[in-house]
């Protein structure tokens, strides 16, 4: 097809509004940069960009269908993490306009960054985890391109292990695996200094397990002191935390800190920052995209890494006990609002930990008394407009909460969300009815038939029917997981779960029963959807006596 | 205002490459500028915004579904995530251990191997090599996940490994074409697509000019689903390819853009830039320029040949380019010497912005037209250092052994370099005590070149290695004096009596 050819087809594709629709919001809204939002705590908060922009219909993610969401969760990446300073995109739009050569640009950074923090160098990757991987490849492969291209093949590499104590193990260390090590978990400080041997690339823990804190047995300064004589690196994964400065963790031992742009700090949400030991550092950028490799599909913008070395100067700049008081502010007006709802408590929480701080209002209540669980008001919440996501749990003591986190909030938001919160929760509602008598008795064996995406599974469910009580197994392609559910009528609705080291699975069985078969959806978390068939397995179970030998088998 | 990059003493370039230039990428258009701006200011929920964007490309490209990954290697493993887990959890987050799955080998023409081939290997997956129908058929399991080919000359219709030939392979037999055609023109509906392929990947941050750190997938709904299942926010093996809400927004906004841009009128601005530096360094005499129009979908861009004898004017292409990069104003331009004894440069203009092709014309005329000597023969060396050499390399963090086994012929030198894991021919120079030598190795999939730079003191050379763009580091040589072995080697007359 020639050029000419493809335009003039174009003229027939429904070209909708997105970008054109874009430039019109852009021109709607006063002053994109960063003044407005500056001054937005003492001038009238309609002033504020974003909270304009999410009040405006022709919001740009509106413009495709989606509705976006005020974010009182926290740097949660799945909704968007965080939103970038202003002075964030001031830099972000400088930086697209040339060329320049990113080793050079690296170097420029990591000094600068060096600058800025008191650590020894610094270097910018696409996210945290890609730093995480990134790092683990520096310590495999010492900078040395001949086993970087290697990677995950191993084969023939002296350092080749990782040591993660088990309290650390988490999704992100998948970042870790991924460059092929061979992880060993650790549980006390002699575990860990018999584990150390000459194949051990790395020590990696994360900074929010309590079991790394002072005066821990396994604590940062405990790890560090006995891998120091050996020489091994130890890599603190601070994703979620406030910068310190100078790093805290490095200040105990640690030889690298990783941090996540698009949380705390407030840069690029698709950039991270890395801190600490410069040759390990060099080796980490050495394997990092756009150098051909392992590092070659975390691929980092020119101006993600300027976003993100600005994000640190404003952080740096940043009024934090003007940030604080202001977001106390905003949970005043919420729980003032919330005062009026009877059997409503809530409670100012002020985070002192570095993860995630900023402060939080409890708000909690009696389920049985409002007739009402932290999960329905979330969901309600989350998938009604105005949008508000929040952070909800129920407590085996019958109570039932939610947080209102404000880091991620915007000026102006605090009045849509105590609006709606007080909507919400002085609704009356009536107690739950109980629960319709079973139309079928599941138990037994099924055979099941999986619809992912892009493929077809045979499964297995062992289900034991109790009234309305499911429980049983789940045989997977790869797992057995554990069942548990009901069955009201004829709806059917279980959830199996699998507690897999660094990994988390579920799957939400939701259909109904006709006849022999049950059909329906599944719901698999972030993993998203898939949908299922099962019939009754009909084989006959064995029935033939089992017979004891009396001695050792006389054949094998 | 000052240059962002100038504030912390970084030097920007012109970039006369094209958009295939790795370390240089290309600039966003304005537009997808504005709708990264617009994304920054709010939150959304991120499965909703891939469906979102999922949908509107599919409309605008008239491709089943569109996925944006962050950048085109990452899209490229996130498919290959797809393939071999079919969109089952459960067999995601188990990736690169690959143990127990059905699917966990990739076919690939040995013609398309590439570096980027390295976002396949991440997977854990076999590579498995054809060369020819014949093999590909034979290659074909149910243990293979995916097809993967590049968009080269040897994938063109006609071809004896054609798309086409390869996706009537593979058709019956379900496995999914994936075609990377990272720095190609996107065509609509994709080119690619229509001759057979399932899946075609785009870089964002090359012809369309989309953020950088983004890329494109076009194709088949059902992978592309498992793609994105595959890939960041969603913990698993993709989860360190993280890519944000704007870079999602701004490659969608890249692609509306791309179809609403004038692309004939680009063609012309850019003719009229080369016929501006091609008319001013033409005046010099010696000098050859052409304009060549290339049809095919790849970095497609005017580009100027600028060619000379180096024998009359005293320079190389390759100096002139090294030249131009490192001193201001710079420029990023490719060289090449052909087999008539001429040498050349030449200008690409596909990232060029207005007004550049002024400074460009000015500089290459005046290095052109500067007098120069012809280059000074080779100095005599000053010492011999033909042997076996004990070679400890300082990388950035850690040290290796090597050897080398160097013959030495007046200043030329040749020999073998002996690493950790490769053995490389070498060749270079001696002139006095200065030594430079060049190891290219050869590994399928991965390109890797060391150039020793040193000087020999005292039966020791020292110095830096080059290693292009995975950096450098630092050697020291000593020769091995270990006595070679002198032993008659005994041959027995039969099968061993003892093993």
């Amino acid at each position: 097809m020639n050029r000419r050819k493809l335009i003039k087809g174009l003229a027939m594709l429904p070209i909708a509004s997105s970008v054109i629709s874009n430039e019109k919001l852009i021109a709607a809204v006063p002053g994109t940069s960063g003044d407005n939002l500056r001054n937005a705590e003492t001038t009238d908060y309609e002033q504020n960009t974003t909270f304009t922009s999410f009040m405006d219909e022709s919001n740009i993610f509106r413009s495709i269908g989606v509705e976006p969401v005020i974010n009182c969760m926290g740097t949660f990446t799945i909704i968007g993490g965080s939103l970038e300073r202003p002075a964030v995109r001031t830099a972000m739009e400088a930086a697209s306009h040339n060329f320049v050569q990113y080793d050079e640009l690296a170097d420029g950074i990591g000094q600068r960054l060096a600058d800025l923090t008191g650590a020894e160098w610094g270097m910018v990757s696409a996210g945290c985890a890609a730093g995480l991987k990134h790092i683990t490849a520096a310590c495999v492969t010492g900078g040395n391109p001949e086993k970087l291209i290697r990677i995950p093949d191993l084969t023939g590499f002296d350092k080749t292990e990782v040591i993660i104590p088990g309290f650390s193990r988490n999704a992100y260390d998948h970042a870790i695996r991924n460059i092929g090590v061979k992880i060993i978990s650790v549980n006390t400080p002699e575990e860990l200094e018999k584990s150390i041997n000459p194949k051990t690339a790395m020590i990696y823990i994360r900074s929010t397990d309590t079991d790394t804190f002072t005066g821990q047995p396994l604590s940062l300064e405990e790890i560090a002191r006995i891998a120091k004589p050996h020489k091994v690196p130890v890599l603190v994964d601070a994703a979620a935390e406030n910068l310190t400065l100078p790093p805290v963790h490095l200040k105990r031992g640690a030889t690298i800190v990783a941090y996540s742009g698009g949380k705390a700090i407030c840069g690029p949400q698709c950039a991270g920052l890395m801190l600490g030991d410069k040759s390990i550092l060099m080796s980490a950028w050495q394997a990092s995209s756009p150098h051909h490799g392992p590092g070659r599909d975390n691929k980092v913008g020119r101006e993600e890494m300027i976003g993100m070395m600005a994000a640190v100067e404003d952080w740096v700049k940043r009024d934090h006990a003007g940030d604080w008081k202001r977001w106390l502010s905003w949970l005043d007006v919420i729980a003032k609002k919330l005062s009026t709802v009877e059997g409503i408590k809530t409670e100012v929480i002020e985070r002192t930990l570095l993860d995630n701080k900023t402060p939080v209002l409890k708000v909690s209540w009696d389920s049985s008394r409002l007739h009402l669980s932290g999960f329905e008001v979330a969901e309600e919440l989350g998938r009604n407009k105005p949008r508000i996501a929040v952070w909800a749990e129920d407590e085996s003591n019958g109570y039932s909460f939610f947080n209102v986190t404000t880091g991620q909030m915007q000026a102006g938001e605090e009045k849509i969300v105590a609006e709606r919160l007080y909507e919400v929760l002085s609704r009356k509602r009536s107690p739950k009815p109980g629960m319709i008598a079973p139309s079928a008795n599941l138990t037994g064996a099924w055979d099941v038939r999986v619809q992912f995406f892009s493929s077809i599974s045979q499964h297995n469910f062992t289900i034991i029917q109790d009234g309305n009580w499911i429980s049983g197994s789940h045989k997977g392609d790869m797992d057995v997981l554990n069942l548990s559910g009901t069955i009201e009528g004829d709806q059917i609705k279980f959830r199996s779960t699998k507690r897999i080291i660094g990994d988390d699975l579920e799957f939400l069985f939701k259909g109904i029963i006709v006849g022999d078969t049950m059909s329906g959806d599944i719901h698999m978390g972030e993993y998203r959807t898939a949908k299922f068939t099962a019939t009754r397995n009909t084989t006959k179970p064995v029935r033939k006596k089992v017979m004891i030998p009396a001695g050792p088998p006389l054949a094998t | 205002m000052s240059n962002i990059y100038r504030a912390i003493g970084l030097e920007p370039l012109i970039d006369c490459r094209g958009a295939i230039q790795n370390m240089l990428g290309s600039l966003r258009r304005p537009s997808v500028q504005r709708a990264m701006e617009a994304a920054s200011h709010n939150f959304v929920q991120y499965d909703e915004l891939a469906d979102g964007i999922g949908r509107r490309l599919a409309e605008l490209t008239g491709a089943e579904w569109g996925m944006v990954s962050s950048g085109c290697a990452a899209g490229m493993k996130h498919l290959t995530a797809a393939c071999v887990s079919g969109g089952n959890p459960e067999k995601l987050i188990r990736i690169p251990n690959l143990k127990g799955f059905d699917k966990y080998e990739v076919i690939i023409p040995g013609y398309a191997r590439n570096v980027y081939d390295h976002s396949i290997r991440n997977i854990g997956v076999s590579i498995v090599h054809v060369n020819t129908a014949e093999e590909l058929k034979r290659a074909i399991s149910s243990r293979t996940a995916m097809i993967y080919l590049t968009s080269v000359k040897s994938s063109d219709a006609g071809q004896p490994l054609s798309l086409e030939v390869i996706a009537d392979i593979a058709k019956p037999s379900n496995i999914p074409v994936l075609v990377d055609c990272a720095p190609d023109n996107l065509t609509i509906p994709p080119v690619h697509l229509e001759r057979g392929a399932s899946v075609v990947a785009y870089s964002g941050g090359k012809a369309m000019g989309g953020p950088h750190c983004a890329g494109l997938l076009l194709g088949n709904k059902d992978l592309l689903m498992s793609a994105w299942q595959a890939s960041s926010p969603h913990h698993g093996p993709g989860r360190d390819n993280k890519v944000g809400r704007e870079e999602m927004i701004g490659m969608l906004a890249a692609v509306e853009d791309w179809i609403q841009r004038d692309h004939d009128k680009d063609w012309q601005r850019w003719l009229s830039w080369l016929n501006t530096i091609s008319s001013h360094v033409s005046r010099i005499e010696g000098i050859k320029t052409t304009i060549i129009e290339p049809t095919g979908l790849g970095n497609k861009s005017p580009v100027l040949n600028i060619s000379w004898d180096p024998t009359e004017i005293h320079i190389k292409g390759e100096e002139l380019a090294e030249l131009v990069a490192r001193t201001k104003p710079r420029m990023a331009i490719g060289n090449r010497d052909t087999n008539d004894g001429m040498t050349s440069v030449y200008i690409a203009t596909s990232q060029m912005q207005d007004g550049e092709e002024h400074i460009v014309a000015n500089r290459l005329y005046e290095l052109l037209s500067q007098k120069r000597s012809p280059a000074a023969p080779l100095k005599p060396p000053s010492v011999n250092i033909e042997g076996e050499w004990k070679v400890q390399i300082q990388y950035f963090s850690s040290i290796a052994q090597h050897q080398l086994i160097i013959k030495q012929e007046g200043n030329w030198l040749s020999g073998v370099h002996q690493t950790e894991f490769n053995s490389a021919n070498i060749n270079g120079t001696i002139e006095g005590n200065q030594i430079r030598l060049q190891s290219p190795m050869r590994i399928i999939g991965d390109q890797l070149t060391y150039i020793f730079s040193g000087s020999l003191n005292e039966n020791m050379v020292q110095g830096d290695v080059y290693l292009g763009e995975y950096l450098s580091a630092k050697f020291t040589a000593t020769r091995n004096t270990t006595k070679p072995v002198r032993k008659k080697v005994m041959i027995p007359a039969g099968p061993p009596l003892a093993t």
